[in-house]
C-alpha cells in the first residue's frame, strides 16, 4: 500500500530524514515511536506530497507521490501535527470544504458528512463554530476532515498529543475502530501508544530508522513486562523475600529508603499482572502497602535497550 | 479543475466575510468613497461627468485598501497550518492559487457594488453618460485584479499579515508613484515608467475607451503574478 524506498530530506543543510525505507500493508496500523525532532513529522509530511523529499521515492498504492500526486493524495487521509482547522467556519461547512475538494459529489456530500460525523462523535457540535470547540473536539474535527473522501490511508500525526487522559482514551478507541477499514500511519513519542494501538512499530530517531518491528517482536527485544512500584514502612528484606515468592515476579529492588520508609522496585515477567498477586501477598502477609503504582517505560528506556546506548 | 477552483473561491469568500478586517475596511470605503462622491458633485456639478472622476478616485481609494483585504489569503493559511491541508489534498496549485484570486476579486467587487447605488442617486438627478461608466468598471476590475495579484503574490511569501499587508502596500505604491514620476523624467526612462504604471493604463477605460493595449498590460501583469505564485506554492520553500 505504501512504499517508501531511501528517502531522505533536508531543510538547507540540516538533514531531518536520513535514508529512510519501510513498507506498509493493506490494513496494518503502523507507528512511528520517536522522540522531538526525531523526523517523525518531515517523513509524514513526505508522504502525504506536502514536502518533497530530497532524496528517494515514495508510493502510494500505485501512484508515485511525486509523478502523481493528485491520484496519491485521493488516496490519503491526513492530519497534520497540531490540528490546523479554519476556526472561523463551523463544522459542517468546514467538512463540507473538504468534501468539495476532494471531488465529492453534490448528490452525495451531505450524507457522506453526517455518516462520518455520526462516526467520529461531533454531532452534538454539528453547528458549532470550530474556535469555541474545546481540544478534544477540535482533534476530532480534525480526524473528520482526514475521513472525507473514504481514502484507504490514514496518516495521522500525533493524534493525541496536548490532549486530558480522557480525551486520550477516546482519541485511541476511535483510532483503534478506524484501524478495522483502513490503514493507519500515526506517530507518537509515547511507547505505551504506540504499543497498544499498532501492529507493527518503526523506530526513528535523528532521521534514521533504529526499529521496524511487529509489536509483539519489539516487546519481546525489549523485555517489557510491569515495573510496580512499592512504598511500605515494614521491614524491606522481608518484604522483598515475599515478593519474590508472587507468581509472574522476576526481579524486586530497593530503590529507595528513607527513616523507616522503603521504596521498592517489583518487574514482571513479560506481559504478566502481578498488581493484584502483590497487593494480596502484603496484605495476607500483614506487610504495611502504603502506596502501590505502575512505572511505564519511557522512551528513554527503550532507546537505551535497542542501541545500547545512553 | 472548474470545480476545484471554484470549490475555493467559495471557501475565501465566506472567511472574508466573517473576517473583522474586511467590515473595518468596507467601512472605509464607504466612509472616504462617499466624502469624495459628495466633493465630485459639489466640484463637477455635471451628472454625466461625476462618474468618470469617481472612478478615478476609485481606482486609487483602492490601492490603498486592497493590501488589507489580499494580506491575509496566504500569510493566514500559513500561519495557521491550514495550507498543509490544501496542499495535501487532491488540488493542484494552480487551482488553489487562482481559486483564491477569484474569491479575492469577487469579494472585493462586493465593496464596489455598493457605489452603484451613487449611479442610481445620479440617475436620478441627472442623465450620466452610461457608456464611459460602464467601460470605466470594466477597467477598474482589471485594475483591481492586478493589484490583488501583488496581493497575492506577496501573501504567499510570508506568514505574517501584517508584513503581508504592508510590503503590498509599498509595491502598489511603487507601481503608483512611478506613473506620477514619469512625466519628470527625460526620454525611454519616462515612457517606461509611464508604460508600467498601473494607473496610466486605466484613465483611458474612464474616458469611454476600450483599448486591447491596456488589457493586454492587466492581463500580462496579472498572468505574471499568478505564475510566480503558483511556481513559489509548488516549490514549497515559502511553506515551512
Ligand atoms: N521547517 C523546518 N526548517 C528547518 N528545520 C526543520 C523544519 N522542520 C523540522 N526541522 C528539523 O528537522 C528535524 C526533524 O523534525 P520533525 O520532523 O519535526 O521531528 P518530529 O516530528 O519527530 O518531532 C528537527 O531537527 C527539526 O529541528
Ligand atoms: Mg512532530
Amino acid at each position: 500500500m505504501i512504499e517508501v524506498k531511501n528517502v531522505s530530506k533536508y531543510y538547507g543543510k540540516v538533514k531531518a530524514v536520513d535514508n529512510i525505507s519501510f513498507n506498509v500493508d493493506k490494513g496494518e496500523i503502523v507507528g512511528f515511536l520517536g522522540p522531538n525532532g526525531a523526523g517523525k513529522t518531515t517523513t509524514m509530511r513526505v508522504l502525504t506530497g506536502f514536502l518533497s523529499a530530497t532524496e528517494g521515492s515514495i508510493k502510494i498504492g500505485d501512484h508515485d507521490i511525486v509523478e502523481n500526486p493528485v491520484e496519491a493524495k485521493k488516496m490519503i487521509g491526513y492530519l497534520p501535527e497540531n490540528v490546523p482547522l479554519y476556526f472561523e467556519m463551523n463544522v459542517t461547512d468546514y467538512l463540507g470544504f473538504f468534501a468539495d475538494i476532494k471531488g465529492i459529489n453534490k448528490s452525495e456530500k451531505s450524507g457522506h458528512i453526517r455518516q462520518i460525523i455520526g462516526k467520529v462523535g461531533l454531532k452534538k457540535v454539528a453547528d458549532t463554530i470550530i474556535g469555541k470547540l474545546s481540544k478534544g473536539f477540535r482533534q476530532r474535527v480534525g480526524i473528520a476532515q482526514a475521513l472525507i473522501g473514504e481514502p484507504d490511508i490514514l496518516i495521522l500525526d500525533e493524534p493525541t498529543i496536548g490532549l486530558d487522559p480522557n480525551q486520550i482514551i477516546e482519541i485511541r478507541n476511535l483510532i483503534k475502530e478506524l484501524g478495522k477499514e483502513k490503514t493507519v500511519i500515526l506517530s507518537s513519542h509515547i511507547l505505551q501508544e504506540v504499543s497498544a494501538l499498532c501492529s507493527r512499530i518503526i523506530i526513528i530517531s535523528e532521521g534514521k530508522v533504529v526499529a521496524i518491528d511487529t509489536k509483539e517482536d519489539l516487546m519481546e527485544k525489549l523485555e517489557v513486562g510491569q515495573r510496580i512500584k512499592i512504598l511500605t514502612d515494614s521491614d524491606h528484606k522481608k518484604v522483598a523475600n515475599k515478593m519474590k515468592e508472587v507468581k509472574g515476579v522476576k526481579h524486586v529492588d530497593l530503590v529507595r529508603k528513607e527513616g523507616s520508609l522503603s521504596e521498592i522496585m517489583v518487574s514482571s515477567e513479560k506481559e504478566k499482572d502481578i498488581r493484584k498477586d502483590l497487593s494480596k501477598m502484603m496484605i495476607t502477609s500483614g506487610f504495611n502497602l502504603l502506596e502501590q503504582s505502575k512505572v511505564t517505560m519511557s522512551l528513554e528506556d527503550v532507546f537505551i535497550k535497542l542501541t545500547g546506548k545512553n | 479543475m472548474i470545480n476545484n477552483i471554484w470549490s475555493i473561491t467559495k471557501k475565501e469568500i465566506k472567511l472574508f466575510f466573517v473576517s473583522f478586517v474586511a467590515y473595518i475596511i468596507l467601512f472605509f470605503f464607504l466612509l472616504v468613497g462617499g466624502y469624495y462622491f459628495y466633493v465630485y458633485i459639489y466640484e463637477v456639478r455635471d451628472a454625466a461627468r461625476i462618474m468618470p472622476y469617481f472612478l478615478n478616485f476609485l481606482g486609487f481609494l483602492s490601492f490603498l485598501l486592497t493590501p488589507f483585504i489580499t494580506m491575509r489569503v496566504f500569510s493566514e493559511e500559513k500561519r495557521s497550518g491550514t495550507i498543509e491541508l490544501l496542499l495535501t489534498s487532491p488540488l493542484k496549485e494552480n487551482e488553489i492559487v487562482l481559486g483564491k484570486f477569484l474569491g479575492t476579486l469577487l469579494f472585493y467587487l462586493v465593496y464596489i457594488g455598493f457605489t452603484f447605488y451613487y449611479l442610481i442617486i445620479l440617475s436620478a438627478y441627472g442623465k450620466p453618460d452610461f457608456g464611459p461608466i460602464i467601460t470605466g468598471y470594466l477597467g477598474f476590475i482589471f485594475l483591481e485584479a492586478t493589484y490583488i495579484s501583488v496581493g497575492l503574490l506577496i501573501s504567499v511569501m510570508t506568514r505574517n499579515q501584517i508584513v503581508s499587508g504592508i510590503v503590498t502596500l509599498i509595491a502598489l505604491l511603487f507601481f503608483w508613484i512611478i506613473g506620477w514620476v514619469s512625466s519628470y523624467l527625460p526620454g525611454i526612462l519616462a515612457d517606461v515608467f509611464s508604460y508600467l504604471s498601473f494607473l496610466n493604463h486605466y484613465e483611458d477605460f474612464t474616458k469611454g475607451i476600450i483599448d486591447t493595449k491596456h488589457i493586454i498590460y492587466y492581463l500580462s501583469i496579472i498572468g505574471l503574478n499568478l505564475f510566480l505564485t503558483i511556481r513559489l506554492l509548488e516549490n514549497r520553500k515559502v511553506v515551512v
